[in-house]
């Protein structure tokens, strides 16, 4: 495995627990892959929420998701507890680049990981805009160098 | 390439705090006509036999989708290799043509019985193809 791949707890800086829910499982008595995504959402939501003043819901500035990925090693099934792992892997101008690593709880190893990327954007002009001081003063906390 | 296209109008319940589809959403999309266009070339044996496990997945958002906007969803599969296939999304507004979202998706094929990878068989192919 490529060594600048994310599996590992010590390449992520934080850490959020997540529960399963029963609703998450497929046919297969696996986590479905598009659940992976809302827990990316949840992680990185949650982190500007709690270390910026963004407020989603009226923010003149908004994050408008650009792309994403994810990869999957292994499954995970509920009642499995886990903790997705967070980073940021590049910041330009007006863009960020998230890592997210989903692990179940107590492994080292990544069950899951990917990227997305947020350009943050003016509401009311639809256009892209510098990331605010206070938001790129939370992300650069969690970059990588 | 056999290509599944299907038609769907944006509802409330698909929209974010921004009033914009959710990125979530339309990776639910990708699964839900991955999963029927499966099932459309192939026969209820192989569907018994086989299944697909998802090992990456890239998308791309492009242009936003709005409540009551119509959307085009195609799929085809790219390049089948090994226990792999390669399948791409795309989905259009209908109105202007233009394309939202970008969606590659790589799968292994898993042989049923044994939980274990499984070459891609010649009919599975003839299928695609």
């Amino acid at each position: 495995m490529n060594q600048n791949q994310p599996t590992e707890r010590k390449d992520y800086k934080c850490f959020y627990p997540i529960s399963t829910r029963w609703m998450d499982n497929d046919v297969y008595g696996h986590i479905n892959n598009v659940t992976y995504y809302s827990y990316f959402d949840s992680t990185v939501n949650k982190y500007l929420i709690e270390n910026t003043d963004l407020d989603i819901t009226n923010s003149k500035i908004v994050g408008y998701v650009v792309n994403s990925s994810c990869n999957y090693l292994s499954s995970l099934s509920f009642p499995d507890e886990i903790e997705a792992g967070l980073r940021v892997n590049k910041i330009g101008n007006s863009s960020v680049t998230y890592g997210i690593g989903v692990f179940k709880k107590g492994e080292s190893k990544v069950s899951a990981y990917g990227e997305f990327t947020h350009v943050f954007v003016n509401r009311s002009e639809n256009k892209s805009t510098p990331i605010p001081a206070k938001i790129r003063g939370a992300l650069e906390k969690l970059l990588i160098i | 390439m056999k290509t599944l296209e299907k038609e769907i109008t944006v509802s409330e319940n698909d929209l974010d705090d921004l009033n914009h589809v959710n990125n979530v959403i339309y990776i639910h999309w990708v699964q839900e006509i991955a999963k029927n266009h499966w099932k459309s070339l192939v026969s209820n044996e192989i569907i018994k036999n086989y299944y697909w496990v998802l090992l990456e997945h890239q998308i791309k958002y492009l242009h936003p989708a709005l409540l009551d906007d119509k959307i085009r969803i195609k799929t085809y599969i790219e390049k089948t290799e090994g226990v792999k296939s390669n399948r791409i999304v795309e989905m259009y507004n209908m109105d202007t043509n233009k394309l939202l979202v970008t969606s590659k998706t790589i799968w292994c094929l898993i042989n049923a019985k044994t939980n274990k990878p499984n070459r891609i068989t010649d009919e599975i192919k003839q299928a695609f193809n």
